[in-house]
């Protein structure tokens, strides 16, 4: 099989994108390794979905619904759902599942697939490994998709968004929630979610705190938590024990990037580096969506990956415009990162995501090359925990861009 | 009387069922019993995974001949059931020559090909060795293996040829009518000729029941991280450090799925299988002096497994309280090794001799369709089209794979069950992916409720109701 | 559409027997009970004496701590940045609203839904509780299961269709 542009993952990312990617005239397909689009969506039922995409507030599976019906109406992309893809290599990726075993060749790929939650595992959670011990994920899809109750007695590990959301719907659903722990002295969660999911059902959040020991033979029956020191080592003299059923984890997520392990990494992101076509440092692989940095607005994500799709089919066309000097982007003190991390010199505007590192509070962020300032932005606040972007005119840039905070 | 076996197992474990095959193979009419829902759910799922060299053991011991004996049997025994038993060498290294050379004496003492390298040998095969490593031992002859893979296989090739397995059965009492072991569980009456105490850890309760020998035990317990397949480690053979009297210290090692193991601490205590602070730091310092830059943010699961000690040997023995009763106790490292040959030496108490029927029936080897040729693939994919359903991604486990694996001569019915013999949910996501399609696929196939599936034995029931049922 | 449903939901005077029993359930929950005293039967506040609460502005990343007393009808915010802070706090101890998100049983399994407009925080259980009544055949997306539910004329509509 042969395609212009192959989006590998079918939700919001690989949806926009592959739209994106027909409109600029490429034919697409689609490889989705679950039985339906809309990925992660499907399972968010929850709203808070599309308020700057399509301008109201959407849940996640009518968020997917919309994009879904608009693939289904794009006679130029082409959707092949239970196909996983199990390797990409030079501008051909190999597939399993509904169709078969074979090699769809393509002019440009773009990596859609997304992050996976972090794992008992992946936090070396101490005690034993009984029933009852499942991320938030896994939770929200037994829960929302398949109707089951996954406990009664639930303690609620990390305060991540999907965390937070698992802690209301559970207790709508008759759960009792007893703590959301979170290690940190602050939550990776939306201040929103932190009102409207704990704080409207009195379900405490406690900082600094996590579960030292899950106990339990067959399945869980309580935790040891207490407070852990600045090393966010356990205090023990803070040790507490709480009976539950059931331990949902909300410890973070990871871009899917094992596959494209060949690519150039970002330490901080674990996504690819990209410049600002999306394009990884194989010029025929993108990259937009969580894969390439964990977002925490899908609307992001679309609009992200709607780049991504377009410059994908530009150059499937060979239209790309043509390759100039390359110009760095570094994030100054104060970001945690900024990406695209490259744009190439000549006109035009650019518009870089970034992190900060710390709270800030009325401060300008500017673009600067040199004593060139190329776009600024003035902010009332910025959290880290909330994406943020900046455009500006890359026109003037010889050299070096920077980001900084003044 | 309806049946009177000829032997009963108690304890499906490696050992167990190690005998319990041996046993079918030579025609005798057997049945294994376990409390849990799976056979090797104990120590024989939770180790390291290694076929020993038998340098190690102390020359004239049970455990070095029954190592030594065991591992030459083993090539054989995988290869009959086809379950991946890969050579690849066991490098034991320090920076004491006179430790090394003592150890190679050992090995010399045991009949194990073994030789000493120096720096630039050890470099050349293990390139991420620390530095402080001027010397090893290296010991050809050791394998790894999927220890669980080969006692359920075991159990399967044993269940076609005759032998018959009781899973989740609670053991009530035992005594002897009319020259006979009467055992009463639960839910079923055992009549047995003989009997083979391989409960493992539950060896003395066991024993109670039966009347027989009851061993000091000692759960040493011992906590491992499992690593991603891409954590960028190199470890193209096992790596020892230098063995203490607590056992071989915690090792470096690839599995036959290639991911990898570092472990296992050494943790005297209950016999409960938790995993702590104290015990992962202690494997980060102590392999961070054997390889350098193992990056332990690649670690996806930590586990830990109780070995069973009592004393300095293996104990295998006739019971001279009860007659018939045959004690297996304290098989700690190299139990996994020695099993085979454990086998053929409760042959031997029992009298019987070591003579196969024939005509045996093979078993048909476990196979994921990732690991067929093209060719098979498109066979599978026409014989079968849920091999089109895609359940594990990490894996790359189809659902015509699980429900293979749920219709096979042991039926199973839980998560993790399906985990070891598939892989589905052994990855990089830890089952985020795929744990609600194995609990489908149980469901729909074993016919039990979604909330009623089990992760493991009984009590870890997946659910507790459906939604709107469960209320204060 | 293909709606079969087993109970009515237009039982005012059940509804009301229910929605008592939903307050006595929570009486745990404080925080609820304190706004639901205040915010409960549109917007009456008669309260006389001085109430302090404090909360954080969730307008803006910047997350401001707000004070706000409650004195009667009157409704006095510090703490502000800008005046967003002011709107968000009077809205939160006179009538805060939530939009509902849960999900409804049928024949092929379960289906999300929401509240297609915010409901009063109060009547969170309650419009919950009106939707697990429900035993549906088959629904699909946009299709409205409840009209006007608990009289706040909102409906509750679903979400996906699968």
């Amino acid at each position: 099989m042969k395609t212009d542009v192959l989006v590998i993952g079918g939700g919001p990312a690989g949806m926009s994108a592959a739209l994106s990617a027909s409109e600029n005239g490429s034919k697409v397909v689609i490889v989705e390794r679950d039985e339906i689009l809309g990925g992660i969506l499907n399972q968010c039922i929850h709203n808070g979905f599309g308020l700057h995409y399509f301008k109201e507030e959407l849940t996640g599976p009518e968020f997917a619904h919309r994009f879904r019906e608009m693939v289904e109406a794009d006679k130029n992309i082409t959707v092949f759902t239970s196909a996983l893809v199990t390797k990409i290599g030079e501008k051909k990726v190999e597939v399993m599942g509904a169709l078969g075993v074979q090699t769809i060749e393509a002019k440009a790929v773009i990596l859609a697939m997304g992050c996976r939650e972090r794992t008992a595992g992946n936090i070396s959670l101490c005690g034993t490994r009984p029933a009852g011990v499942l991320t938030a994920g896994t939770v929200q899809k037994m829960v929302n998709i398949d109707g089951k109750m996954v406990g009664k007695d639930v303690v609620i590990l990390g305060s991540g968004d999907i965390g937070l959301i698992m802690a209301r719907r559970l207790t709508l659903e008759g759960a009792k929630v007893h703590a959301v722990l979170e290690i940190n002295k602050t939550s990776s969660g939306l201040r929103r979610n932190i009102m409207q999911c704990l704080e409207d059902f009195n379900i405490p959040l406690l900082y600094n705190t996590t579960i030292f020991e899950v106990v339990g033979k067959d399945r869980v029956e309580g935790v040891w938590f207490g407070q852990v020191d600045e090393n966010m080592k356990p205090i023990d003299n803070t040790k507490k024990f709480l009976k539950c059923d059931t331990v949902v984890l909300s410890v973070g997520l990871i871009p899917e990037m094992e596959m494209a392990d060949f690519v150039t990494k970002s330490r901080v992101t674990n996504g690819a580096v990209v410049n600002e076509f999306y394009q990884t440092d194989k010029q025929w692989l993108f990259s937009c969506g969580n894969i390439l940095h964990v977002h925490d607005l899908v609307d992001n994500v679309a609009l992200e990956a709607k780049l991504a799709g377009k410059f994908a089919s530009l150059y499937a066309q060979g239209k790309l415009p043509p390759r100039t000097k390359k110009i760095p982007i570094v994030a100054g003190e104060g970001f945690s990162y900024v990406l695209p991390s490259k744009v190439y010199e000549g006109a035009g505007q650019v518009e870089v995501k970034f992190r900060l590192k710390e709270k800030v509070v009325r401060k300008t962020l500017t673009a600067k090359c040199g004593a060139n300032i190329l776009g600024k932005r003035f902010i009332l606040a910025g959290v880290p925990g909330e994406m943020m972007s900046l455009t500006f005119d890359k026109s003037g840039a010889t050299g070096r861009i920077s980001l900084e905070i003044e | 009387m309806d049946k009177i076996y000829d032997c009963l197992i108690v304890g499906a474990g490696v050992v167990g069922a190690s005998v319990f095959n041996k046993l079918t193979r030579i025609g005798k009419k057997c049945a294994m019993i376990d409390h849990a829902s799976d056979v090797a759910t104990g120590a024989s799922k939770a180790n390291s995974g290694l076929v020993h060299a038998g340098y190690d053991p102390e020359p004239g011991s049970l455990k070095a001949k029954l190592n030594v004996r065991g591992t030459a049997l083993m090539p054989e025994i995988c290869q009959r059931l086809g379950v991946p038993l890969k050579k690849c060498g066991a490098l034991v290294v320090g920076d004491d020559a006179e430790k090394i050379a003592n150890l190679k004496a050992r090995g010399d003492a045991n009949g194990v090909e073994v030789e000493i390298w120096d720096r630039a040998q050890i470099l050349q095969k293990v390139p991420q060795i620390s530095e402080h490593i001027s010397v090893a031992l290296f010991a050809p002859n050791a394998y790894i293996v999927s220890p669980y893979l080969f006692t359920i296989t075991l159990t399967e090739e044993a269940i076609v040829n005759g032998g018959e397995v009781f899973l989740e059965e609670d053991l009530i009492s035992a005594k002897k009518v009319d020259g006979f072991f009467e055992v009463k569980t639960k839910k079923n009456t055992f009549h047995a000729k003989t009997v083979v105490n391989s409960a493992g850890a539950g060896y003395n309760e066991v024993a109670k029941i039966f009347k027989g020998e009851e061993h000091p035990l000692l759960f040493r317990r011992g906590e491992y991280f499992v690593f991603d397949k891409q954590c960028g480690l190199e470890v193209p053979c096992t790596i020892f450090p230098l063995p203490t009297k607590f056992g071989k210290g915690v090792l470096v090692t690839a599995t036959v799925d290639g991911n990898f193991l570092v472990g296992p601490t050494s943790e005297d205590g209950e016999n409960n299988t938790q995993v702590t602070n104290a015990g992962l730091d202690d494997i980060k310092s102590k392999a961070g002096g054997m390889i350098a830059g193992i990056n332990f943010r690649h670690a996806i699961r930590e586990f830990a497994g109780v070995r069973v000690i009592s004393g300095d040997d293996f104990i295998v023995e006739k019971s001279s309280l009860q007659e018939g009763l045959v004690n297996l106790a304290g098989i700690c490292s190299p139990g996994l090794s020695s099993a085979p040959a454990i086998a053929e030496m409760v042959l031997e108490l029992l009298g019987f001799e070591n003579v196969e029927k024939k005509n045996l029936k093979k078993i048909q080897p476990y196979k994921m369709f990732k690991d067929c040729s093209p060719k098979e693939q498109a066979q599978m994919l026409k014989q079968d089209p849920r091999h089109k359903e895609i359940v594990c991604k990490c894996e790359k486990i189809t659902k015509a794979d699980v429900i293979s694996a749920l219709h096979r001569p042991l039926a199973i019915h839980s998560v993790d069950a399906v985990k070891r013999r598939t892989n589905a949910g052994m990855g990089r996501c830890q089952s985020g992916f795929c744990f609600t399609k194995v609990v489908k696929a149980i469901s729909e196939e074993c016919g039990v409720k979604y909330e009623k599936v089990l992760k493991e034995n009984r009590g870890s029931e997946v659910a507790v109701g459906e939604i709107r049922e469960v209320k204060e | 559409m293909a709606i079969k449903q087993t109970k009515t939901t237009e039982k005012n005077q059940k509804t009301q027997t229910q929605k008592l029993k939903v307050e006595k359930s929570l009486s745990q929950r404080k925080e609820i009970k304190k706004v639901s005293a205040q915010s409960a039967k549109n917007n009456v506040t008669n309260k006389t004496t001085t109430q302090t609460r404090h909360m954080i502005c969730i307008m803006c990343p910047m997350g401001c701590s707000l004070t706000v007393k409650v004195d009667g009808e009157n409704v006095e915010v510090t703490g502000n940045g800008c005046n967003r802070g002011v709107v968000f706090a009077k809205e939160e101890v006179t009538c805060p609203k939530r939009i509902v998100t849960t999900s409804v049983k049928t024949e092929h399994g379960v289906r999300s839904c929401k509240t297609t407009a915010p409901i009063p925080k109060n009547l969170i259980f309650d419009c919950v509780k009106e939707v697990e009544k429900l035993r549906l055949k088959d629904v699909k997306y946009g299709d409205i299961i409840i009209k006007n539910v608990l009289g706040t004329g909102v409906d509750v509509v679903v979400t996906a269709n699968c």
